[in-house]
C-alpha cells in the first residue's frame, strides 16, 4: 500500500526551483513586497508610509471620519496601543520580505547553472533587499532584530536587544561593492541605489562623515539601472505622475502595476488616500493636509519660505462652506508646490476640474479642508494607470528614494561638517526646480494661485540657520511621501516640532486636544503585542517593548 | 388475570399472591417479558393449566431453587407431560412428545402436518406484556411477497398458499416472532416488547453486538426524539440527546453544528467521524444528509469501542443507520410539518435623540469642543444642544434647506433623518416558515426488501432574504440472491440550495451591522433607494437591509451522493465476508453578484461576480471476514478486515467586474469585464489504508471481553512517521447473572464495563504536511520589474514550511461505566467516567513574524487531557391504567486540562481574532482557550485614585483628570505598572455540565413531549459589546452605554465615561466582555394526537397523528447577547481555541409547527 499512500505534494519545492530561473523567481517574490503589500493587509503595510510617516510628523491628518481606520487616531495622537492591528500588519509585512530575501540567498546556494558573476548580482539584490525592509523596521520600531540567511529555525526567537545598523550597513555596502550599474530591468536595484542607501544608513546614524562622499559620488556619477544619469526631473510634479515613473530623479521605486490579474493587488497602497466621492477614486477622504503644511508654502516678498512666522496666519481655506456656496480662494503668495501637493477648493485638481471643497471632503469639521494629492492619477489616465476592478489602485509608483532628499542630505552634511554656503546651492537646486514655471494653471493658461518662490540668495554662514532651512525645505519638498516623522525623529527635534504642531493645530482639529508627544518615548512606535506574545521562550520575552509602551 | 407483580412493591404482597396459583400461559408470558424470551406453543394445549405463582416468584428473587431459566420451565411444563425445546438465544418451543412439534425454520424436527392450500388464517396480535391488541403489526409468509397487517383490533387475515408457510410476526419496538401457519398459536399471537433495550442490536463498529455485550461506551439515540425537534440536519437534533455529547449551532438556514464528544481533544480538528451505513466521511457538513432517513445513531465515545476505527476516530465515531425495508408488507408513511420561525427582541439600542446625546456627551467629556464651547457636530450643529436634522444627506440640513427635486443617486444622494430611530434588527429580520415533508415506502421478503424515501425541506430564514432548500431521494435495497449470497446498496442523493447574503460570524455581517448603524439612518432615500453611512458623521457601517436585498439571488447549490454497494457471503456456517465500496461525492457550484453600493461611506467601486465550484470524491473500500460461533458456554465473534481511502478535491474560483448590467439574467463570467478576470483553482489527495482486527469473547454471557487491534496508513505525513497502531481492549461484567444477585428481583440487569484504548487523529488541513511548498500568485509575489504598469514577472514565495517529524496525534481514552436496569426494565440508568488523554497534539504553532508568513506546518505540539462523567437515565410507568410516561435525562460534564504545550512548559497559544487582539489563551494547566484579559477592578472615581494607582496604557499621572471614569485595571503582580504580564484569565468556556431534559406523557390518544436542554457554568466572550458598548467604532450604541456609564452622580458605572477620544478603554481585552453564559432552553414541546384506529379502518389508514409543536419555548439565561447558544467562529479551523466567543451570532429562533405523521 505504499504506492497507495505515496501522494506527492502538489507544489514545487526549493530543490525544483535551485536554478537560475527558479532563484530570480524566489528574488522577484522579495521584490514584491516593495510596496507593502502581498503578505496580508494592505494600506496600513505601505512602504509609502503615509500614516507612520507623514500623519504621525503633522503634513497631514488621518481624515475622513472619526470612525475611520481607528488605529490612525491613536497613531495621530501618539497614544499608541501595542494591539493596534497597524503595527502588526507593517511588522510582519517586514519581516516577510526579510525572509523572502533570505530565501533567495539559502536557494542561491543549491544552484549550479548560474555564473559566478550572476550569483553575486542574486546576492547583492538580495541583500540590498534584505537591508531595505530591516531599515524599514529599524525606522519604525528602532529596537528591532536582525535575521541573517544562516538562521535556520522554523521559529525564529531573536532579540531586539541590540543595535542592528552594523548589519543593514554591511548588506548595504555588500550590495554597493557588487551589484551591476545598470541591469536587464529597470526595477532591480543597482550599485547606485544601493550606494544612496548606504547614505540613508549613515545619514540616520548621523555619521555625516562617511554619508557626505557616498551622496558625492551618487550626485556626481549616480545613474539608474538604465544607465540614465541622475537628475532632477524638469517639473516638481513629474515625480508624482505614473505616466512619468522611472524618471532619471527616481533612485528607488517600489514597483507598481495594474490590469495585471491581480485586481489591483499590485498597486500602489495607498487607495484610501482620495478625495471623497465625486472626484478621482470616489472613495475615500482619508490623508488630509493639515493646516500646518498648507501654511508652510506661504512666501515672503523674496520668495522664501517664512521659517519662523509660517503659522502666524493660515492660508485661508474654505472650512465650514458648502460646495454650492461662493469662496474665493488664498491670494497671497506661495510655494508653487504646495498645489502639487495638497489639494484645495478652487485649485485645479490635476484634470479633474477645480477641487470642489467640501462635496469632496467626508467630514470638514473633522478633519479639515484639504485632499491628498501626490498620489493621485489623472483623469485622462482612467483604465491606463488605475485598475478596471479598483480606481483607487494605480499604478503609481511609490517613491522610496529621489534624488532631491540625496540632495537635502548633502546640504545636511555640509551644514553638519562642510560649508554651510555649499549646503545654501543644493538647496537652491530644488528651488530653482521649483520656481522653473511648472505651476497649477487655470485652464485659461494663468497660475492658479499667486505663486512666487525664490532661491536662498544671501550666503548662509550659520550652521543653525542653514540647519533650519534646510529641514524647512525637506518639509517642502517632501511633503506627504511618508518621511517627515522619520525626520524629525533623527534630527532630534520630533518633540519640540510636533508639541508646537500639536498645539495649533488642535485649536481646528479639535480631536487633537489633549495630545502631547512624549520625548524619549513617541519617537519610536510600540512592538506589535501579538509578537511579543509569541517571542516567549521559557516564560520570558525575547522581544522587548519599546520604553512608554505597555 | 392475577396481577403477579415484579416490582419492589411486589415483596410486600407476595405473602399474599405466592400461594395462589395462576395460569401456565399467563406465567409464560410474565417469563417472557422477564427474561426476553419467546414461547411457541399450542395455546389450546395449555389452556386452563394451573401452577403455583410461588415457582415462578421463587425464581426470580432467590435462585437457590432453579440455576437456570430451563429448570424452571422444566419444573412448570413437567407435570403436564409437556417439554421445552429452546432455538436461538431467545426463543422456547413447548410441545407434548409424541405430538407433532411447531415446525420452524431451523428445526430438525419432523414437519407439521399439511394445511390445504390457500387456507385462511386470521388471528388477534396482542402485546404480551399487558394483553393489549397491537394494529399495525405486519404478517409475512416467509418466502412470498404476501403478507398483511393487523387493523386497529390486533386481526390479521393472512392466506396460506402451502402447508410449509412459516409466518413472520413483525412490529416496531418488538421482538420479532415467526410461528409455522399450523402452530395454533397463530390465533393468539403475543408480541414481547423490548421494554428494555438489552436486546438491541447496535452497529458498533464494523460489525453488530446486543446491547447487553458491548463493554465500550456507545451511545444509543433515540431517533424518534431526535426528529422531534425540527431541524436540517441531525446535528442540531442531536442536541443534549446522548450523554457526553457536546452540540453547539448557529442558526442560520444550512448552517452546519460543531460536535464534540467528550470535552475537547485537541487544538486541532475536534469533529468526529462520520459512518453512515459502513462509509465514513470526514465531512462535517450535515445539512446534505437527510435526518428522516436515520434508523438509529450510535455514538461510540470511547477508544474501547471506536478504536476500531483508528486513525480517524479520535474525536469519537458517529454512526448512522439509514432505514432498511422489513420483511412484511409493503408501508408507505407521509410525515410533513410547517411553521414559523419568530425572531427574539434584539438588541437593547439607543433612538436617535438618545444617540445623538451620547456623541454630544462624548465630545464634550473628550473636550472636543470649537471656540463657542460646543461641539461641532456634521450632523448635529455647533449649538449648546444637540440638534437631530431634517436632512442627513446632505449632513446636517434643516428642512425647506435642500432642493429635493436635484436628487441623484451617484452625485446628489438626499437622505432625511429617521427622527423616531430605526431599528436595523426589526428591519432585517422577521418571521419566516419552515416545512418538510418526507415520504417513505419500504418492504421486503425473505428474498429483500427495500426502503425508498422522498425529502424536502425548505427553511426560510428569520433574517430576510436568506433561505436554505435540501431535496433528496434514497434509495436502499437488499437481495438474498443465493441462501448465503447477499448484494446490497445504500444511497442517497441531495440537492441543496442555500440563497441569501452574508449571515456568517464576524464584524461585517449583517447581524453586527444592524447593531453598528446608527438609528437616524433610514431605511431608504427619498427616493426609494438605500440609505447608508454616506453623510458625514454617520460611520462606516453598512445598511444591513440593504445587504441582504442585495444578497438575495445569491445562491450555492450543492450536490452529495452518499452511499455503498455491498456484497454478504456466508462462507461456511458462522464465517461471513462482507465487500462494501461506497462513495461520498459532492459538487457544488456557488455565485454571488456584489451590486454598488452608493449609500455608503466608503462605497464599492464596481459592481463584480464571483463563481466558484468544487468537487470532493472520498471512496471507502471495505473487505471483512467475520466468525460468530458459540461452543458451549464461550461465545466468540471474529473480525479482521481492510480498509483503503482515497479522498480527491479540486476548486475552482473565478470573478470579474463591471458588470454592464446587474441583471442576474447575465450573471456568469462572460459578460464581466475581462481585463479585471481573477480566477484560481487548487486540489487536494489524500489517502489511508488501513488493517485492522477485533475479538469479541463471552462467558457465560457474564463475562465478557473485546479486543481490537487497527494499523493505518496516511499520506499526510512523511513516509517514515506514516503508520499508526492503535489497540484497544475493554472487559464487561453482567453482575446481574451472578447467583448472588439472581436473587434481587428489582434488578434486572447491572453491568460493569471497563475499558482501554487508543485511537488517532491526522485530520489536518494540510494534505503535505512534511513539504516546504513555493508558491506564486499574482497579487501576493508577482512584481512588475519592467516597469511597465500592467504587467507582472512571475515571482515565488515560500508558502508552506513542512514538518517531516510530525506524526499522528494519538488518545488513549480510558472509560468505566455502569448500565443498570431496574424495576423490570422501567428504570435504565446509564453511568460513564473517562480519562482521556490526546498525546502529541497537532497544530499549527503560532511562529513569531521572523518565520516569515508562510503557513506552518502541523506539528505535535502538546497533550490534553479531559475527564469526564455522561450519565443518563430513563425512567417509564404508567399511573393508573391510561397514563403512561417516561422520563429521561443526560447529564455530560468533562474537565479539560492542557498537560503539554512545547517543551518549556510556558508556551502560550493565544487566539481569538478581534480589532484589539487575542483574547483566549490556551497553556499548560489550564483549559484550553480561556478567556485572558485584563482584569477591571472598578472605575477611577477621582483623581487621586488616578495617581495612587498603578500605571496604565493612556494613563498620564501629571494629568490625572484625564483619567478619571476610565477603567481601573488590577495590577497583578503589583509591580506598579499594568503590563501585559497583568493579564490574567477572567473567563472560562467550559460549562460545567450540560443536561438534557425528556419528558414524555401519553394518554388515551394524546401524547406530549416536552424536552429541556440546557448548559451551566459557561462564560461567553460577548465581542458585539466592542461596537455597542465603546467608542473606537461608529455606530449605534447600547442603553447601557448611554445610561450605565460614568458619571460624578453615578460612579457604580459597568461603563467607563463617555470620552469621544477614548481608543483605550475597549483596545485591550479585559473582563466587562465575560458574561456568564449559563441558560436553560426548552428546545421542544410537542403535543400529539393520534386519530383512533377505527376512524382510519374505512379510510385503508393505519395510522394518522397529528400534532402542534414550540420549539425553543422559552430560554432562562442571563446572557445580553442575542442566544447563549453561540458556536465557535472558525478562524483557520482552529474553531475550540476560540471556544465561547461570541462575534454576533446568527440568533436561535422560536418557532411554532404544525405536522402530520400517516401510515397506510
Amino acid at each position: 500500500s505504499d504506492g497507495f499512500l505515496d501522494k506527492q505534494p502538489l507544489s514545487l519545492d526549493q530543490t525544483a526551483l535551485a536554478n537560475k530561473k527558479g532563484v530570480n523567481a524566489i528574488l522577484i517574490g522579495a521584490y514584491s513586497l516593495l510596496e507593502g503589500r502581498g503578505a496580508g493587509g494592505s494600506y496600513e503595510n505601505t512602504t509609502s508610509n503615509w500614516s507612520f510617516g507623514s500623519i504621525r510628523g503633522g503634513d497631514a491628518h488621518k481624515g475622513a471620519d472619526p470612525s475611520s481606520q481607528p488605529d490612525i487616531n491613536n497613531i495621530e495622537r501618539y497614544e499608541s496601543n501595542p494591539t493596534d492591528n497597524y503595527y502588526l500588519g507593517k511588522w510582519r509585512t517586514i519581516y516577510e520580505g526579510v525572509v523572502r530575501a533570505n530565501n533567495t540567498l539559502k536557494v542561491l546556494r543549491l544552484v549550479n547553472d548560474m555564473t559566478d558573476d550572476e550569483k553575486k548580482n542574486v546576492t547583492a539584490q538580495a541583500r540590498f533587499l534584505r537591508a531595505f525592509y530591516h531599515f524599514e523596521a529599524k525606522k519604525l520600531w528602532n529596537n528591532v532584530p536582525y535575521l541573517s540567511d544562516s538562521l535556520t529555525d522554523l521559529n525564529p526567537k531573536i532579540p531586539n536587544n541590540r543595535d542592528i545598523w552594523p548589519d543593514i550597513v554591511a548588506d548595504l555596502q555588500f550590495a554597493a561593492d557588487n551589484l551591476p550599474e545598470t541591469q536587464d530591468m529597470i526595477g532591480r536595484v543597482n550599485k547606485w541605489a544601493a550606494t544612496a542607501f548606504l547614505a540613508k544608513a549613515y545619514m540616520y546614524q548621523r555619521k555625516f562623515a562617511e554619508a557626505k562622499p557616498l551622496i558625492e559620488a551618487v550626485l556626481t556619477s549616480g545613474k539608474n539601472s538604465r544607465g540614465v544619469k541622475y537628475q532632477l526631473n524638469n517639473c516638481f510634479q513629474d515625480n508624482f505622475n505614473p505616466a512619468t515613473k522611472n524618471s532619471p530623479e527616481a533612485i528607488l521605486e517600489a514597483q507598481t502595476s495594474v490590469n495585471d490579474g491581480a485586481n489591483g493587488a499590485n498597486g500602489n497602497s495607498d487607495v484610501l488616500n482620495y478625495p471623497y466621492t465625486g472626484g478621482p477614486g470616489k472613495c475615500c477622504g482619508t490623508f488630509q493636509p493639515s493646516q500646518d503644511l498648507v501654511n508652510s508654502y506661504k512666501t515672503d516678498v523674496n520668495g522664501l519660505p517664512l521659517l519662523v512666522n509660517y503659522g502666524d496666519e493660515d492660508v485661508k481655506n474654505d472650512e465650514g462652506i458648502p460646495s454650492d456656496q461662493p469662496f474665493t480662494p488664498y491670494t497671497g503668495q506661495l510655494d508653487p508646490r504646495v498645489d502639487w501637493t495638497v489639494g484645495r477648493r478652487g485649485i485645479p485638481y490635476l484634470d479633474w476640474g477645480p477641487h470642489p471643497g467640501a462635496a469632496w471632503i467626508r467630514n470638514q469639521a473633522y478633519a479639515g479642508p484639504y485632499s491628498p494629492k501626490k498620489n493621485v492619477y489623472y483623469k485622462e489616465q482612467q483604465g491606463k494607470f488605475s485598475d478596471a476592478s479598483s480606481p483607487t489602485a494605480v499604478a503609481n509608483n511609490i517613491k522610496l528614494l529621489r534624488l532631491a532628499e540625496v540632495i537635502l542630505w548633502a546640504a545636511e552634511c555640509e551644514a553638519e561638517i562642510g560649508d554651510p554656503d555649499k549646503a545654501r546651492s543644493y538647496v537652491n537646486q530644488l528651488r530653482t526646480r521649483a520656481r522653473n514655471g511648472c505651476y497649477v494653471q487655470q485652464p485659461d493658461g494663468t497660475p492658479a494661485a499667486d505663486y512666487h518662490v525664490d532661491i536662498y540668495q544671501a550666503p548662509w554662514t550659520s550652521r543653525t540657520d542653514a540647519l533650519k532651512a534646510i529641514r524647512f525645505e525637506n518639509k517642502l519638498e517632501l511633503a506627504m511621501e511618508g518621511h517627515r516623522f522619520f525626520d524629525l525623529v533623527r534630527w532630534g527635534i520630533a518633540d519640540t516640532e510636533l508639541n508646537a504642531y500639536l498645539a495649533k493645530e488642535s485649536i481646528k482639529r479639535v480631536y487633537l486636544k489633549g495630545a502631547t508627544f512624549t520625548k524619549n518615548e513617541d519617537e519610536y512606535y510600540p512592538i506589535p503585542q501579538t509578537e511579543i506574545q509569541n517571542s516567549y521562550v521559557n516564560g520570558q520575552a525575547t522581544l522587548q517593548q519599546n520604553p512608554g509602551y505597555k | 388475570a392475577q396481577d403477579l407483580s415484579w416490582n419492589s412493591h411486589g415483596e410486600q404482597r407476595q405473602g399474599k399472591t405466592a400461594s395462589k396459583s395462576m395460569l401456565l400461559t399467563e406465567a409464560l408470558s410474565n417469563i417472557a417479558s422477564r427474561y426476553h424470551v419467546t414461547f411457541d406453543y399450542d395455546s389450546e394445549a395449555l389452556q386452563q393449566k394451573q401452577v403455583t405463582a410461588e415457582k415462578v416468584l421463587q425464581h426470580i428473587r432467590n435462585n437457590r431453587q432453579y440455576t437456570t431459566l430451563d429448570t424452571l420451565l422444566k419444573d412448570l411444563l413437567s407435570p403436564f407431560g409437556m417439554k421445552v425445546k429452546q432455538f436461538g438465544s431467545s426463543s422456547y418451543t413447548i410441545y407434548i412428545p409424541g405430538a407433532p412439534p411447531v415446525q420452524r425454520l431451523n428445526s430438525t424436527t419432523a414437519p407439521a402436518a399439511p394445511l390445504p392450500a390457500d387456507t385462511t388464517i386470521q388471528g388477534r396480535i396482542v402485546s404480551a406484556a399487558d394483553g393489549q391488541p397491537l394494529p399495525g403489526v405486519s404478517v409475512l409468509v416467509k418466502g412470498s411477497n404476501k403478507g398483511a397487517v393487523s387493523d386497529a383490533d390486533g386481526v390479521y387475515h393472512l392466506q396460506v398458499p402451502d402447508h410449509n408457510a412459516i409466518l413472520l410476526y413483525q412490529y416496531i419496538g418488538f421482538d420479532s416472532r415467526e410461528l409455522a401457519a399450523t402452530d395454533k398459536a397463530t390465533a393468539i399471537v403475543a408480541l414481547s416488547s423490548g421494554t428494555s433495550s438489552l436486546s438491541e442490536v447496535v452497529v458498533t463498529g464494523y460489525t453488530t453486538q446486543q446491547k447487553k455485550d458491548i463493554t465500550g461506551s456507545v451511545a444509543v439515540v433515540n431517533t424518534k426524539d431526535l426528529l422531534s425537534v425540527p431541524a436540517g440536519n441531525f446535528g442540531q437534533q442531536l442536541q443534549g440527546r446522548a450523554a457526553g455529547v457536546t452540540v453547539t449551532s448557529n442558526a442560520a438556514p444550512g448552517a452546519g453544528v460543531s460536535m464534540r464528544i467528550r470535552g475537547i481533544g485537541t487544538i486541532n480538528d475536534n469533529g468526529p467521524l462520520y459512518v453512515i451505513d459502513g462509509v465514513s466521511t470526514r465531512s462535517q457538513s450535515l445539512n446534505s444528509l437527510n435526518p428522516n432517513d436515520i434508523e438509529s445513531i450510535q455514538v461510540l465515545k470511547d477508544a474501547a469501542s471506536a478504536s476500531i476505527y483508528g486513525a480517524q476516530a479520535s474525536n469519537g465515531v458517529v454512526i448512522i443507520t439509514t432505514k432498511k425495508g422489513k420483511a412484511g408488507v409493503s408501508k408507505i408513511s407521509y410525515d410533513a410539518y410547517y411553521g414559523m420561525q419568530y425572531p427574539g427582541k434584539g438588541p437593547d439600542l439607543l433612538n436617535t435623540n438618545e444617540w445623538a446625546n451620547l456623541i454630544w456627551t462624548g465630545l464634550k467629556n473628550a473636550g472636543q469642543v470649537s471656540g463657542n464651547g460646543n461641539p461641532n457636530h456634521p450632523q448635529f450643529g455647533n449649538g449648546a444642544q444637540p440638534v437631530v436634522p431634517y436632512y442627513i444627506l446632505p449632513a446636517g440640513k434643516a428642512q425647506g434647506t435642500v432642493d429635493e427635486s436635484k436628487y441623484d443617486l451617484s452625485t446628489n444622494q438626499i437622505v432625511k433623518a429617521n427622527q423616531a430611530g430605526t431599528n436595523w434588527y426589526k428591519e432585517i429580520f422577521a418571521p419566516a416558515s419552515i416545512q418538510n415533508h418526507q415520504l417513505t415506502g419500504s418492504g421486503g421478503s425473505d428474498k429483500g426488501n427495500y426502503a425508498f424515501g422522498l425529502n424536502y425541506f425548505n427553511q426560510q430564514g428569520i433574517l430576510k432574504y436568506t433561505n436554505f432548500k435540501r431535496y433528496s431521494a434514497r434509495i436502499n435495497t437488499a437481495l438474498n440472491v443465493k441462501e448465503h449470497i447477499r448484494f446490497g446498496e445504500n444511497l442517497q442523493v441531495s440537492f441543496t440550495e442555500s440563497t441569501g447574503g452574508d449571515y456568517a460570524s464576524g464584524e461585517g455581517n449583517a447581524i453586527v451591522n444592524a447593531m453598528r448603524l446608527p438609528p437616524i439612518i433610514p431605511v431608504y432615500d427619498i427616493d426609494g433607494n438605500f440609505a447608508g453611512t454616506r453623510g458625514a458623521g454617520l460611520g462606516n457601517a453598512s445598511n444591513p437591509y440593504a445587504m441582504l436585498y442585495r444578497g438575495k439571488d445569491n445562491k450555492t447549490k450543492g450536490f452529495r451522493a452518499f452511499g455503498n454497494a455491498y456484497t454478504e457471503i456466508t462462507l461456511l456456517k458462522g464465517l461471513q465476508f462482507k465487500s462494501s465500496f461506497g462513495i461520498d461525492y459532492t459538487n457544488s457550484t456557488g455565485y454571488s453578484f456584489s451590486y454598488l453600493n452608493p449609500e455608503h461611506s466608503e462605497p464599492a467601486a464596481n459592481n463584480s461576480f464571483n463563481e466558484s465550484s468544487n468537487y470532493n470524491l472520498r471512496w471507502v473500500f471495505t473487505n471483512t471476514l467475520n466468525y460468530k460461533r458459540n461452543f458451549g458456554y464461550h461465545s466468540l465473534n471474529v473480525l479482521l478486515g481492510t480498509e483503503a481511502i482515497s479522498e480527491n478535491g479540486r476548486n475552482l474560483k473565478a470573478g470579474r467586474f463591471n458588470y454592464f448590467s446587474t441583471s442576474p439574467l447575465v450573471w456568469d463570467l462572460n459578460n464581466g469585464d475581462p481585463s479585471t478576470q481573477t480566477n484560481g483553482s487548487n486540489r487536494t489527495q489524500t489517502a489511508l489504508a488501513s488493517m485492522f482486527g477485533r475479538v469479541d469473547y463471552a462467558y457465560h454471557d457474564k463475562y465478557l471481553f473485546t479486543g481490537i487491534l487497527r494499523r493505518d496508513g496516511v499520506s499526510r505525513f512523511a513516509p517514515d512517521h506514516r503508520y499508526g497502531i492503535f489497540p484497544a481492549a475493554s472487559v464487561g461484567w453482567r453482575l446481574s447473572e451472578e447467583p448472588f444477585l439472581k436473587s434481587v428481583t428489582w434488578i434486572d440487569e447491572l453491568k460493569l464495563r471497563a475499558g482501554v484504548g487508543a485511537t488517532g487523529n491526522q485530520e489536518i488541513p494540510r494534505a503535505y504536511n512534511y513539504a516546504y511548498e513555493y508558491g506564486t500568485s499574482p497579487g501576493t509575489s508577482n512584481y512588475d520589474l519592467g516597469g511597465t504598469s500592467n504587467s507582472t514577472v512571475i515571482g515565488y514565495y515560500l508558502a508552506n514550511l513542512g514538518n517531516p517529524e510530525t506524526v499522528w496525534e494519538s488518545t488513549v481514552m480510558t472509560n468505566i461505566g455502569l448500565d443498570l436496569t431496574i424495576l423490570n426494565g422501567r428504570m435504565e440508568l446509564n453511568a460513564e467516567v473517562y480519562d482521556r488523554r490526546t498525546n502529541g497534539m497537532l497544530t499549527q504553532p503560532q511562529l513569531t513574524a521572523l518565520a516569515g508568513r508562510a503557513n506552518a506546518p502541523f506539528v505535535n505540539i502538546g497533550d490534553m487531557k479531559n475527564t469526564g462523567i455522561d450519565l443518563n437515565l430513563n425512567y417509564h410507568d404508567k399511573i393508573g391504567g391510561d397514563l403512561r410516561y417516561e422520563v429521561g435525562v443526560t447529564f455530560s460534564h468533562y474537565k479539560n486540562e492542557v498537560l503539554r504545550l512545547g517543551d518549556s512548559g510556558t508556551e502560550q497559544i493565544f487566539s481569538g481574532g478581534t480589532r484589539y487582539g487575542t483574547i483566549t489563551l490556551t497553556q499548560k494547566g489550564q483549559p484550553v482557550s480561556m478567556f485572558y484579559g485584563y482584569q477591571i477592578e472598578g472605575i477611577f472615581q477621582n483623581e487621586n485614585e488616578v495617581k495612587t494607582h498603578a500605571l496604565q496604557t493612556g494613563m498620564d499621572k501629571n494629568n490625572p483628570a484625564k483619567f478619571v471614569g476610565k477603567y481601573k485595571l488590577k495590577d497583578v503582580n503589583g509591580d506598579g505598572v499594568v503590563t501585559l504580564n497583568d493579564r490574567t484569565f477572567i473567563g472560562n468556556p467550559h460549562p460545567d455540565f450540560t443536561y438534557g431534559f425528556n419528558l414524555s406523557l401519553a394518554w388515551h390518544n394524546f401524547d406530549l413531549n416536552l424536552y429541556l436542554y440546557g448548559s451551566q457554568g459557561n462564560d461567553i466572550y460577548n465581542i458585539t459589546k466592542y461596537y455597542t458598548d465603546f467608542q473606537t467604532f461608529a455606530g449605534n450604541r447600547s442603553k447601557r452605554m448611554l445610561y450605565d456609564s460614568w458619571r460624578p452622580d453615578n460612579p457604580n458605572a459597568k461603563l467607563p465615561i463617555l470620552d469621544a477620544n477614548d481608543n483605550i478603554s475597549n483596545g485591550i481585552s479585559h473582563s466587562y466582555y465575560i458574561e456568564n453564559g449559563s441558560y436553560l432552553r426548552a428546545k421542544n414541546l410537542q403535543i400529539g394526537y393520534t386519530l383512533p384506529a377505527s376512524l382510519l379502518k374505512k379510510a385503508k389508514i393505519d395510522q394518522l397523528r397529528l400534532y402542534v409543536q414550540a420549539t425553543n419555548l422559552f430560554t432562562i439565561t442571563g446572557y445580553s447577547g442575542l442566544d447563549p447558544d453561540i458556536m465557535n467562529a472558525d478562524f483557520g479551523g482552529s474553531g475550540d481555541l476560540n471556544k465561547g466567543v461570541d462575534y454576533g451570532f446568527y440568533p436561535n429562533s422560536r418557532q411554532v409547527l404544525v405536522g402530520i405523521s400517516l401510515t397506510f
